[in-house]
């Protein structure tokens, strides 16, 4: 069940009053994990059986490192379960596909059959997750969780499950295993995340996509208009479909008791990429940069290792997204994004003569441009877009004018929020006007049925 | 109360002090942040909002109904039969004076006929002071009439009402709901949506929650009046996809569709000029009938609320009956007959018009309607009805 549906509603009316009875118990880990399976095997009664999996065989993977000297053997076990799980579920059609391209081209007479597996949400979040726990307390960053029920509650915490923030082991488990406080302000903190976060979702982000689908599922039939302003429109539908759900998310996990990290901060004004990496799904960026990024070498070994370990890095993120070669693409471009733009992020020149606006608007553009990847369906549908857009026919994009107005609407408030001038939207009357009229919206808009999460269909 | 200005310093790139029970991160990246307190504020102002709009919305779009007046029927602008909240808008106003309400499916609303053709108006005329409102909804059934009466017809209580049984509803187990594969019907909005149970009613558990929830808050009945009535029942979204360069402000432009006409694709002439030819349904056994149990929790909510109810019964087209059809009609009549009589509610049940009166199955022509209301005025239970007369009351 998603967030912004009548399902969950029900749902957490029924979880959330007997959470607040047994909160002070030994049993609200029980109850946050069975309501968790609940959760996530709404969307498929099997799967709850693959995250005990991937639970179990982590949480036995360190009390193996705990118990043995077999440290370095248990960890990669975990890791071999976590890259089985993944390689058969998420990539193994991909690998197959990818390997019978290679034999067709090679002229050979036969192929792979593909495993056709419906690949259970939220797998490479949750999986990511449980890994924080296996490599944390590898490192000894961790201390060894002794109740597998709060550590199973831990992996499977329904705010999270599905679609992240990818949370750490060692954030986490020290508040799972502490009473919560939950204060009246703990309560309205999740209620104002939750209903921004459905705002975003139900209003904004649903809203622009109707145009983006219209224009990405048959893009022969547009011109560079209607493509450029679908891609531009894409940028700011992901960001609302994502940061909505990870603020819902938080709003719930606060109402819990529990705090977990921001995972958005306004990407769109960013004045580098790396800057942008800072910002944009931070979750997944932290745990590239602290799991993948820094044991390669990160920037310590020269040059050339640090731009060999960005690239990497962001090429397999991108894989991380979905197994399609597009968003190995999409991971390369930032990756060569990277490599290029390091050095002159540095300059004074960049620092300070370069004008905000300009670099948050060449992020942006370059950003923008690296979703075309993200969104097109096919290799052959990314041209498509690229070389129209570059082609440049005029035709009428018939661009919902209010858009321009919502889009305007939502940067001018980041950028006021993050200048002197924040403290305009932080008096109470402004700050209750636009709680109000985001409910009003929303009640407007929950006409319209219920659209999935982009991201929820891809892990 | 957090101070929201220091938030924005708190847009850290980083979240602080990982490893803690209650580790200190950033609040969000925005500065929308409400104190308990003022939660409440938003919560009574937004409530207030709810309430206040519908009702004020009643003032600014213009409703002058006349005495012939019916919900609109979907055509490719609009699509106001969906349009529950504006059933209730017009069950009030029909409601104001001491009228007669008639209430039924679409051979109550005048399928195949305008809107000064149909029952209501006839029997407008016999009374001489068109006291007959025309309540009726294009293709509703009994299980979605029971959910219009119970949420959008309020307003029908101590009054005198009209109530039509429809036969042919109980003419086949797809009429009555009962088939096991999901079979498309109208009104599923107003059907009961968790017990009791419809076997052909297959919307999952969200969309029937949605519907709950609509139900009962009027706010949301309006929206999707605004949408009916303004934006091709498209919704906001999609309107604007559509009409991208349009103000959606501009297409409320507060004038509601014309009831006068029937749907296009009705066609006024005989059901035998027409081509139909006489069928066999099967017809299902009262007992156990879907729609029949509808209706009489119909007839017992009406009286609930203090109505006096007449039951007009038919007639149907038998004309269009093969024979061991014709047969089980009578019996479905005959029980239908009986549960009034038992139950004392007053009804009639007139024989079958004319042939060349029929359309179809059960909608008369503009010439049926007109001698079934002379048939109904001539009948003496409808009599004592209209005039108000029941035991220890004086005829009005």
């Amino acid at each position: 069940m998603s967030f912004q549906t009548w399902t969950f509603a029900l749902f957490l009316a029924a979880v959330y009053p007997v959470y607040l009875l047994l909160r002070k118990t030994p049993f609200r880990a029980l109850w946050l994990l069975a309501a968790s399976y609940v959760f996530y095997g709404w969307l498929h009664p099997l799967w709850p059986l693959l995250l005990l999996c991937a639970t179990t065989v982590d949480y036995l993977a360190v009390l193996g490192m705990d118990k043995t000297r077999l440290k370095r053997t248990f960890l990669l076990l975990s890791l071999a379960n976590a890259m089985a799980l993944l390689g058969f579920f998420k990539y193994g059609d991909f690998i197959v596909e990818t390997v019978n391209g290679l034999l067709k081209w090679a002229g050979a007479g036969y192929i792979l059959a593909a495993p056709k597996v419906l690949l259970p949400t939220g797998l490479a979040f949750y999986v990511f997750q449980s890994l924080t726990y296996t490599i944390g307390f590898y490192r000894g960053e961790v201390e060894r969780e002794t109740n597998f029920v709060r550590y199973a509650a831990f992996v499977a915490m329904f705010p999270t499950v599905s679609m992240g923030p990818i949370e750490r082991a060692k954030n986490i488990l020290p508040q799972l295993r502490q009473t919560p406080k939950i204060s009246a302000q703990d309560l309205a903190d999740g209620l104002s995340l939750f209903v921004v976060g459905l705002f975003k979702k139900l209003v904004l982000a649903d809203w622009l996509g109707l145009y983006v689908e219209n224009v990405y599922n048959t893009p022969g039939r547009f011109e560079a208009p209607a493509l450029l302003l679908a891609t531009l429109t894409f940028s700011w539908q992901l960001y609302f479909d994502f940061s909505g759900y990870s603020d819902m998310a938080r709003g719930v996990a606060r109402a819990l008791g529990i705090r977990i990290m921001l995972n958005f901060n306004h990407p769109y004004l960013a004045i580098g990429l790396r800057d942008f990496w800072h910002r944009w799904h931070i979750g997944l960026s932290t745990w590239f940069r602290d799991y993948f990024y820094i044991p390669l070498g990160g920037s310590r070994r020269g040059a050339w290792a640090t731009y060999r370990n960005m690239f990497l890095t962001m090429v397999v993120s991108g894989l991380w997204h979905e197994a399609r070669w597009t968003f190995v693409i999409w991971g390369a471009y930032h990756g060569l994004g990277f490599v290029l733009t390091r050095r002159l992020e540095e300059t004074s020149f960049y620092r300070e003569r370069v004008p905000r606006l300009v670099k948050v608007l060449w992020v942006f553009s370059f950003v923008s441009f690296g979703w075309i990847f993200f969104k097109a369906k096919t290799w052959a549908d990314a041209w498509t877009i690229i070389a129209r857009i570059a082609r440049w026919v005029w035709a009428d994009p018939k661009f919902p004018l209010v858009f321009v107005a919502m889009i305007a609407a939502a940067w001018l408030y980041q950028a006021i929020s993050e200048s002197q001038f924040r403290a305009i939207l932080s008096s109470a009357p402004v700050r209750i006007a636009i709680v109000v009229l985001m409910i009003l919206a929303v009640a407007i808009f929950a006409q319209s049925g219920v659209q999935p999460f982009i991201y929820g269909g891809k892990f | 109360m957090p101070d929201c200005s220091k938030t924005g310093k708190a847009h850290g790139l980083q979240p602080v002090g990982f490893g803690s029970a209650r580790a200190e991160v950033p609040f969000s990246s925005n500065n929308v942040r409400l104190s308990p307190r003022e939660w409440l504020v938003a919560g009574a102002i937004a409530a207030a909002v709810f309430w206040l709009i519908p009702i004020l919305w009643q003032r600014i779009e213009p409703f002058e109904p006349g005495p012939d007046y019916r919900i609109p029927y979907p055509d490719s602008e609009h699509s106001l039969a969906e349009d529950y909240w504006m059933y209730r808008r017009w069950c009030r106003e029909a409601c104001r004076e001491d009228n007669i309400l008639v209430v039924g499916d679409s051979v109550i609303w005048g399928h195949y006929v305008y809107a000064d053709q149909t029952l209501s108006h006839y029997l407008g005329g016999l009374s001489g002071d068109n006291r007959f409102r025309n309540l009726g909804v294009d293709g509703i059934h009994p299980a979605a009439l029971e959910g219009l009466v119970q949420h959008y017809a309020g307003d029908l209580t101590g009054k005198r009402v009209l109530l039509f049984c429809n036969p042919l509803w109980m003419a086949s187990d797809e009429r009555d709901l009962k088939t096991g594969r999901e079979d498309g019907f109208q009104h599923p909005r107003l059907v009961p949506q968790f017990s009791p149970r419809i076997p052909c009613y297959k919307e999952p558990l969200e969309g029937r929650l949605g519907v709950v929830v609509q139900r009962n808050a009027g706010f949301l009945g309006w929206v999707n009046h605004l949408r009916l009535a303004y934006f091709q029942s498209s919704d906001f979204a999609a309107w604007t996809r559509d009409n991208p360069y349009a103000d959606p402000l501009r297409a409320i432009t507060l004038e509601l569709p014309s009831p006068h006409e029937p749907p296009p694709d009705a066609e006024a002439e005989p059901w035998t000029a027409k081509g139909i030819e006489p069928y066999n349904p099967p017809w299902v056994d009262l007992e156990t009938s879907i729609q029949w149990a509808a209706f009489r929790r119909t007839v017992r909510t009406l009286q609930g609320r203090g109505n006096r109810v007449f039951v007009l019964v038919g007639p149907f087209n038998e004309h269009m009956l093969m024979e061991p059809s014709l047969a089980k009609y009578r019996k479905v009549q005959a029980g239908i007959a009986a549960w009034l009589e038992a139950s004392g509610i007053p009804h009639c049940v007139p024989p079958a018009l004319p042939s060349e009166l029929y359309a179809d199955a059960s909608h008369p022509l503009a010439a049926g309607y007109q001698e079934l209301a002379r048939r109904l005025w001539a009948n003496e239970s409808f009599a004592k009805f209209r005039q108000g007369v029941a035991a220890g009351l004086a005829p009005r």
